[in-house]
């Protein structure tokens, strides 16, 4: 037991038949960290993050989230863990608000928890602007803020971001990097990117897994990304 | 477990979305020239047959087309239901939500299921014109939209199980019209056959042998048992589809 860690992934191994993608990786997340989960194409992440986020069983292993075995609670994990992968899970005819409001009675069914503070999150986004137009109509930047909003909307405390800045332009990553900083308050973020200099700008603690195997965990600063990637990840 | 209150959010998603989309207007607008125009032509022909009832020259043969329409409709109602949310990765936001996979299954039906009650009280007209002027046989029309509701029900459960298989919208529907069409021809085959027992069995298993019955007015527990297990099963085999992923 670990009161201080928002994520822990205990010899998780995943495979399929004759394939191994996952081969018993081990780390941990600290709460109101941001956490790079770092790696080439193929290596594994996209997978180790489906499977956190309880969309893909493990072949064996074991993952806690706030010391919760997610096996054994999986309503506590429906409504503490938000995933937003690479491709953003946007219903295209729906207005902004009207998506988030969806997510959030989607999310907390068995709580019936509706107190949680719309304005705030919309206002947090930058989405004020934007709240009833539909999300088809949106930029890719807006839309990602709006798959980040998702994940507020039913005040998840572990949020999974996959790539959330592929595509985006150089404004656009710029608001999304304060707005995941801003996350740390009150939130954990386990981010993946393929974007070095970000992870710099953002993240606390790194992990790099390379051919489904976990290369290192290290403190920011502790590590040349550039030079590590060029040595170490093929 | 079922979940009323998950189903419901579900369902009232799918409505908005069926009511947004031009799809079922398109469908709407030409499920109502078709069965106009046979509405129309029934009556006409109606009048050279004077020792047979309206009930046989009119409502069974309308009703009975009505309840084909609805079979090549129905692969394209349900279409988009898991093929569109495969394509856009908003089953995954299911998915990882408080919905199970039967509270989705059972919401996106009850949608389409109300897209086509939708679709049926257009209809409306043709009983109420046949009544205005003498001839309505409520009964056996009621059974008649009977039939056509459990009927639909299990074309719309081959769609939404057709659609789970695949993200690609025609072949999601292609698939949902040739496994209807298999069952149709099941009829046709138990008047083939030499067999009285395989005939029977064959005739049992299609839909048109128990629709056909509820169209006389004919009301019998055991068609509704084949109605209900027929859905039952292709919401079952969608079941499995949904959770294979954690195999």
């Amino acid at each position: 037991m670990n009161q201080s860690l928002a994520l822990q992934v205990k010899n998780l191994h995943k495979e399929y038949p004759g394939v191994e993608v996952i081969k018993n990786i081990s780390f941990d997340v600290k709460k109101n960290n941001i956490h790079a989960f770092l790696g080439p194409n193929g290596a594994g992440k996209s997978t180790t993050m489906r499977i956190i986020s309880g969309l893909l069983p493990a072949s064996s292993g074991e993952i806690f989230v706030n010391d919760k075995l997610i096996d054994t609670n999986p309503a506590y994990c429906h409504q503490n863990i938000g995933f937003l992968p690479e491709n953003l899970p946007l219903y295209q005819d729906m207005s902004v608000e009207e998506y988030l409001v969806f997510v959030r009675n989607i999310h907390t069914i068995k709580t019936h928890d509706k107190t949680i503070d719309f304005e705030t999150i919309i206002k947090r986004c930058g989405l004020d602007k934007v709240r009833n137009k539909l999300i088809r109509k949106l930029s890719k930047g807006y839309k990602q803020r709006v798959g980040i909003a998702q994940t507020l909307s039913y005040d998840a405390d572990l949020i999974i971001l996959d790539e959330p800045l592929v595509g985006l332009d150089p404004n656009a990553i710029s608001e999304i990097r304060e707005l995941i900083l801003d996350l740390k308050e009150r939130h954990t973020v386990l981010l993946s990117t393929h974007q070095l200099h970000e992870v710099d700008l953002l993240c606390d603690e790194i992990t790099i897994i390379n051919n489904g195997k976990i290369l290192i965990n290290a403190k920011k600063g502790e590590l040349e990304l550039e030079k590590y990637f060029k040595e170490n990840v093929h | 477990m079922i979940n009323l209150n998950a189903i419901s959010l579900v369902y009232q998603k799918e409505l908005k979305a069926l009511f947004k989309s031009s799809l079922i207007y398109i469908v709407a607008s030409l499920f109502c020239i078709i069965s106009g125009w046979l509405f129309y032509n029934y009556l006409i022909s109606a009048q050279e047959f004077t020792n047979r009832t309206i009930d046989q020259l009119v409502i069974a043969p309308l009703y009975g087309n009505i309840n084909f329409l609805f079979l090549v409709f129905s692969p394209l109602l349900t279409m988009n239901s898991f093929a569109e949310e495969r394509k856009n990765h908003t089953l995954d936001l299911l998915l990882t939500s408080d919905l199970t996979e039967m509270d989705i299954i059972l919401g996106k039906l009850l949608g389409m299921m109300t897209g086509v009650c939708f679709l049926l009280l257009l209809t409306l007209i043709f009983p109420i014109t046949l009544s205005l002027s003498g001839h309505g046989n409520w009964p056996v029309i009621l059974s008649n939209y009977l039939g056509i509701f459990f009927c639909t029900f299990c074309y719309l459960s081959v769609g939404v199980f057709a659609s789970s298989l695949t993200e690609n919208q025609i072949v999601s529907s292609l698939l949902g019209f040739s496994i209807l069409m298999a069952v149709l021809l099941m009829a046709a085959s138990g008047g083939i056959t030499k067999n009285y027992i395989v005939g029977q069995i064959f005739s049992y298993l299609s839909t048109p042998f128990h629709f056909e019955a509820l169209s006389r007015g004919s009301i019998r527990s055991y068609d509704f048992i084949y109605f209900l297990s027929f859905s039952g099963i292709f919401i079952y085999l969608t079941f499995i589809k949904l959770i294979s992923r954690k195999w």
